[in-house]
């Protein structure tokens, strides 16, 4: 069976997974009620330059959350369901099925950029448009693809750590942060600027704001940037899971929590 | 009194040892902690960003404040797991009877939140540049730990939905917290928002408490303060009958069918 074809069979496991289970579609409630608080304090202060940002941050917290929250829990969440040793007895290689997986789960989470869009629209009447409509198709592309890239190397990260559940809860709000979704990079304190670009949100957010204003320079650099973190985090994602199944299988622990 | 405060000190060891399990001191400190922190930091930042140092305390002060509630309301999932595991009978049937048990399994939440609210009080502000007025600022202290009371009665109550539907306490959770942060007067004052919202508002718990808190920094008259302090108590009580009342269809309901040891 070719990756893709594993990727896309994936993709449908998780699709019949998700809609047996609610809690898959939190972020889609967070999503308009952030995007309410973020705008309300935007509008009040008068800052109609900052409505963009206020708009897109749910989107980049959407896809962070499906990547952290849902994406972390494949592995353990398989195996606590008892399918995880048919998995890797399986032809196929773990990592493309956890690839895929998250893929379809970072698709749900990108469907907050037009939640917070509409909640801009009609609750607060502002309408926001993109001054450069295909650069913000690469930009949510280029996004996308670094999320699924990020989230099948944290998805390896938390199977192979002891603290899975102290990371989920923690690796949020710093990287909200960082990642400049809402506040700029270049407005944050200067010794957090390196930590910030090796961070894809920081470039994604800067690529999707200048997008929307029309604002553009530079942008390849910006695209090159999101997908080179996010192929290089997909790579480290898949040699983390070929390592953690090779390990399960040598000293048989594939069945044990 | 005597088996009221027995309760209160088993569910605290149940749930530190619950905590246990998945935090070290350590861990807890520089990871859920920190995230905390940085979530109140965020909003903060939001605020300088489009505002001034004025705007960016306020929200500051918003963020600190309902990280009480925020923690305390975790009860749900405490309670939501009770059912999972098929204990909730159990608990039940304690000579003391169901509700001192059910309202004590989140209890640790509330140690939890005053801690991270006091530190968060003490440390953001001065880190951020903008530094409350103490000693003035040590009164609001008492105020916070009214909110994280009142905030776990509302938490309770809506752990009544968890309890009666299977794998929606994430959900519950986060909505519950959420509306909170939204329309509680966190970020932007409750007269913000259109009539019936801010009307709705008041029911919820923080709203007055937090403007007790903002009151009490700006100087303002004991009495408003009082008075809005007496405001947050009787919607907490509120809270706390809901969460009752749920609690005692619940089980009263269970017993008849037999519905009470998983999700239907």
């Amino acid at each position: 069976m070719s990756t893709v074809r594993v990727m896309w069979q994936a993709v449908l496991l998780q699709l019949a997974l998700s809609r047996r289970n609610p809690e898959h579609a939190l972020i889609l409630l967070i999503a308009p009620m952030q995007t309410t608080t973020m705008l309300a304090l935007t509008v009040t202060a008068h800052r109609p330059d900052v409505v963009a940002n206020a708009v897109l941050a749910p989107g980049l917290i959407g896809l962070w959350v499906a990547a952290l929250d849902y994406a972390g829990r494949i592995v353990p969440e398989d195996r606590w369901a008892g399918r995880l040793t048919s998995m890797i007895a399986a032809p196929a290689a773990l990592g493309p099925v956890v690839a895929g997986r998250v893929a379809m789960v970072v698709l749900v989470g990108a469907a907050a950029f037009a939640e917070s869009w509409t909640v801009a629209a009609l609750g607060f009447g502002r309408v926001v448009t993109v001054a450069d409509p295909a650069l913000f198709v690469v930009a949510v592309a280029v996004t996308c693809f670094a999320t699924v890239g990020t989230a099948t190397l944290l998805s390896a990260v938390l199977v192979v750590s002891r603290a899975r559940d102290v990371l989920q809860n923690s690796l949020g709000y710093p990287f909200y942060i960082l990642g400049g979704i809402l506040v700029p990079v270049a407005a944050l304190p200067g010794w957090l600027h390196p930590f910030s670009r090796v961070v894809f949100l920081s470039w994604s957010a800067e690529l999707l704001r200048d997008a929307v204003h029309g604002d553009a320079h530079g942008w390849p650099g910006s695209a090159g940037a999101v997908l080179g973190l996010g192929a290089a985090s997909m790579a480290a994602g898949l040699w983390l899971t070929r390592h953690y199944v090779n390990r399960s299988r040598r000293e048989g622990t594939v069945g044990f929590a | 009194m005597k088996p009221l405060l027995r309760i209160v000190r088993e569910s605290l060891i149940l749930g530190f040892a619950e905590m246990g399990a998945v935090y070290t001191w350590r861990t807890w400190t520089f990871g859920w902690l920190m995230r905390l922190l940085c979530q109140a930091t965020f909003y903060a930042l939001l605020g300088r960003y489009v505002g001034d140092e004025a705007t960016m305390r306020y929200v500051l002060v918003g963020n600190i404040v309902v990280l009480a509630c925020m923690e305390s309301t975790i009860v749900v999932i405490s309670l939501a797991g009770e059912r999972r595991m098929g204990t909730l009978p159990l608990l039940a049937i304690a000579p003391s009877g169901h509700l001192p048990v059910y309202l004590g399994r989140g209890l640790q939440w509330t140690v939890t939140g005053m801690t991270s609210s006091l530190v968060a009080w003490i440390a953001l502000p001065p880190m951020l540049g903008v530094p409350l007025p103490w000693p003035r600022a040590a009164y609001a202290v008492p105020v916070v730990l009214l909110i994280l009371v009142s905030s776990y009665g509302y938490g309770c109550a809506l752990a009544g939905i968890a309890l009666r539907m299977r794998g929606v306490e994430w959900l519950v959770l986060n909505v519950a917290y959420g509306i909170v942060m939204t329309f509680g007067g966190v970020n932007v004052p409750v007269e913000v928002w259109p009539a019936p919202l801010e009307y709705a508002a008041q029911a919820l718990p923080v709203v007055h408490g937090l403007d007790a808190v903002r009151g009490i920094l700006d100087g303002a008259s004991p009495g408003r303060v009082m008075r809005l302090l007496g405001t947050e108590a009787v919607v907490g009580a509120c809270w706390y009958a809901v969460a009752a009342l749920s609690m005692d269809r619940l089980v009263s309901v269970g017993r008849r069918d037999g519905s009470l040891d998983y999700a239907g």
